[in-house]
């Protein structure tokens, strides 16, 4: 046995203390004096980050360090971490200005942002199903708590307890896929199960396809696909601005980093049985997420359905089960993260005195008005309709891609038709920026540093992964490579 | 029938019909108790399971944690005078389709499978064994599960506290 | 009929307890009831690990999951509780979609 090394443990630990550090640091800071989370938290986060980069870029990562048998520190553990680390250090400098004309800019907040965090970063790279459990009970107890932090507003609570309700129903339902899994392989350990399902006998396969559809239900929830996003709109719109991008980019990443896991890493034995239902629950994703988006005129609901839309798409790139699906998922993941960032992120730092541009007259006429916010905008809403030159038009290509080669030529068809509907609706906004006529009195903050720097960004990264997308291309095809 | 045969279709009998009235029941104060039933009932078959140790964790967590609060945030919910402690029920049809669905299958899967059968592996006290598991083989999500009742007390504690004066 | 208790014996009250909890949870408005359909999902979950635990080739690792899925349900019961009580404060019904600021 090799010797156990702890160090890709070290990212999640310097994130867990910095959020205790938060969280003291607010006790002992005199009312009235500035707050000292958001320095602390970008800190910490970026020390984590640089810690997740160098192990990243060492070559004795890449198949996996010998951490304890509960976690892996593998290529794909570490593509992860640092993006999952980077949008929450995004979502950090977001923060502050919304906090403060929302209310309640709380060193509890960030602290819990960031125990969060330690529940993503687990999850993907969990190899035991306990450890796997835990980690996602972390990161949505800590979410269903942020989804109330506005506690004057009751859209908050109420989105809130739907988010801990639908929440809690997808864990009792992955976890009753565990037990069975447990019952057929004897273990909790992936790599154990993963022998149990291939060697399982014809009698024993409808236990393995039971306990995958079990756990199908238990993601399908996380990752908003139809059916199970009829929690996504309200959670979305009535969660604070910034939860909501940490949602949008950083949950979908890490629940998508775990049912890759298990799906393709550990049950591909059972592919015959679960890519047909993968297929179909994309394809009904995408048209009912993508035609939901066309009829809402919030945009934070309209983002929340194309959530639901990229959900599906991204699962149309999982049913090739190959490497280069995997690739095209995580690569997408990156560019979709970013996007979502942005975006919300721009929303939150426009936001004024508890309002909001949430309505196309409130954001017609912002190219006049904020040339810099309207072109990143722009930027942001051509990447999630996938034109060329940004991130999700070379996200979008190999994902479907990735279905063709699997013979789901039909589905990447789908998926096409589907982005040239979704265009409507991101093309509206960007119409009602530039075409319209500015209505009333500009009643918007202006964005700060930190929120100025976390939208460029994600710009950068948006536009950086359409012009030259080789780098992060490479990366996921390694981090794939040491999943299969 | 052996008594622990006897047992087991008593614990069956408890554990549905309370669950049945939890679930069925229109008064949350009756849920509530019948969940207290439910909660040992199961807890009876995890010392008929040989768990001994886990039995006594769900006697003092779910009884005497998890009810509780349920029986507070019911109380809480409902000013004393409120008699009507009505919990109306919507979408019964699609739901009992969904759960009789849910439970075929199941029942389906559980009686066809020539299950692996390895009885006796386990040890007659489970508590040395678990402790071990805890500190050993499962220290990273014991370690883990602090966090998470940590997130879980500063959560509620952020979430119920009263409106600064701001 | 044989009636002394297998394994599928213990699978099937597991089956009817987790049918019955999804049934509340899809049925009950009342958000703490709900909750309580969430916790017999969960126990019927915890009846499956010690039953494989017991009968099958697991070993003590279904019961130390069933250990740590009783930690995850007391916190989430916490937090559940502390949305609950924040919201009745607010508009005096803990029911989940009485809502009138929320489009469903």
């Amino acid at each position: 046995m090799p010797a156990v090394d702890l160090r890709p443990l070290l990212p999640a630990l310097i994130v867990a203390v910095t959020a205790l550090v938060v969280l003291l640091a607010q006790a002992f800071t005199p009312k009235g004096s500035r707050s000292p989370s958001m320095g602390l938290t970008v800190t910490g986060l970026a020390g984590a980050l640089l810690l997740s980069l160098t192990m990243a870029s060492d070559g004795r990562y890449g198949r996996g360090a010998n951490t304890g048998g509960s976690v892996v520190a593998d290529d794909f553990t570490l593509f992860f971490h640092v993006l999952l680390i980077g949008l929450a250090l995004m979502a950090a400098l977001l923060s502050p200005a919304y906090y403060r004309e929302n209310g309640g800019d709380r060193g509890e907040y960030y602290s819990l942002m960031m125990f969060s965090l330690v529940g993503m970063l687990g999850l993907v790279s969990a190899t035991e199903m306990i450890s796997m459990f835990v980690a996602l009970e972390i990161m949505s107890v800590a979410l269903y708590a942020l989804c109330g932090t506005r506690r004057d507003q009751v859209e908050s609570q109420e989105a809130a307890l739907k988010y801990f309700v639908t929440g809690a129903f997808a864990s009792a339902f992955l976890l009753f896929g565990m037990a069975l899994l447990y019952g057929l392989s004897g273990s909790t350990s992936l790599a154990r199960v993963a022998r149990g399902v291939a060697t399982a006998t014809p009698e024993q396969i409808p236990l393995a396809v039971l306990g995958c559809g079990l756990l199908i239900v238990g993601f399908g929830f996380k990752v908003a696909s139809v059916p199970f996003h009829m929690w996504t709109p309200d959670v979305y719109e009535g969660a604070p601005t910034t939860v909501t991008a940490l949602m949008a980019a950083g949950v979908k990443a890490a629940s998508f980093g775990a049912f890759l896991r298990v799906f393709l890493g550990s049950l591909p034995t059972l592919r015959e049985e679960w890519v047909p239902a993968l297929a179909a629950l994309a394809a009904i994703t995408m048209v009912i997420g993508n035609l939901g988006a066309l009829a809402q005129s919030n945009l934070k609901r309209m983002l929340a359905f194309s959530s639901v839309a990229h959900a599906g798409y991204l699962m149309t790139g999982m049913v090739g089960t190959t490497e280069a699906s995997a690739q095209a998922i995580l690569f997408y993941l990156v560019a979709y993260g970013a996007v979502n960032m942005g975006t919300f992120g721009l929303i939150a730092s426009l936001s004024k005195g508890g309002r909001e541009p949430l309505s196309l007259q409130d954001v017609a006429g912002l190219g006049a008005r904020r040339p810099a916010i309207a072109a990143s905008l722009t930027v942001f809403l051509i990447s999630l309709t996938g034109i060329p030159i940004s991130g999700g038009f070379v996200g979008k290509f190999y994902l479907f891609g990735a279905a063709v080669n699997a013979g789901y030529t039909g589905l990447a068809i789908i998926g096409v038709l589907m982005s040239v509907v979704s265009a409507y609706y991101y093309l509206r906004v960007v119409v009602a920026m530039y075409m319209r006529e500015p209505e009333g009195e500009d009643v918007w903050s202006t964005p700060e540093a930190p929120g100025r720097l976390a939208a460029l960004i994600a710009v950068a990264v948006t536009l950086g992964l359409g012009i030259w997308p080789a780098p992060v291309l490479d990366l996921a095809r390694a981090a794939a490579l040491s999943l299969l | 029938m052996t008594a622990s045969a006897v047992v087991f279709w008593v614990l069956t009998l408890i554990v549905l019909a309370s669950a049945a009235v939890v679930v069925l029941s229109r008064s949350l104060i009756n849920s509530a108790f019948a969940l207290l039933a439910t909660f040992s009932g199961v807890a009876g078959f995890y010392v008929l399971l040989g768990a001994d140790f886990l039995a006594a964790v769900q006697f003092l967590v779910y009884v005497g944690g998890i009810l509780i609060l349920l029986v507070f945030g019911v109380m809480l919910t409902h000013r004393i005078q409120d008699l009507d402690l009505r919990a109306e029920a919507r979408q019964l049809v699609p739901g009992l389709f969904v759960a009789a669905g849910v439970f075929i299958l199941l029942a389906a899967v559980a009686t066809r499978t020539p299950w692996a059968i390895g009885a006796g592996r386990l040890p007659s006290a489970t508590t040395a064994e678990i402790g071990r598991a805890f500190l050993g083989k499962y220290l990273l999500p014991f370690e883990a599960a602090s966090i998470l009742l940590l997130v879980a007390l500063i959560g509620a504690a952020l979430i119920v506290r009263k409106r600064e004066d701001a | 009929m044989n009636l002394e208790p297998t394994l599928a014996h213990y699978l099937l009250v597991s089956a009817a307890l987790f049918a019955l909890g999804l049934l509340g949870l899809i049925t009950r408005r009342n958000a703490v009831q709900a909750l309580m359909g969430v916790e017999l999902m969960l126990n019927s979950a915890n009846l499956n690990l010690v039953a494989f635990s017991r009968f099958g080739t697991g070993g003590i690792d279904g019961q130390v999951f069933g250990t740590f899925v009783i930690v995850v349900a007391a916190a989430e019961v916490a937090v559940a509780l502390a949305l609950v009580l924040a919201l009745y404060r607010m508009r005096r019904t803990p029911n989940l979609d009485a809502a009138t600021t929320l489009r469903g």
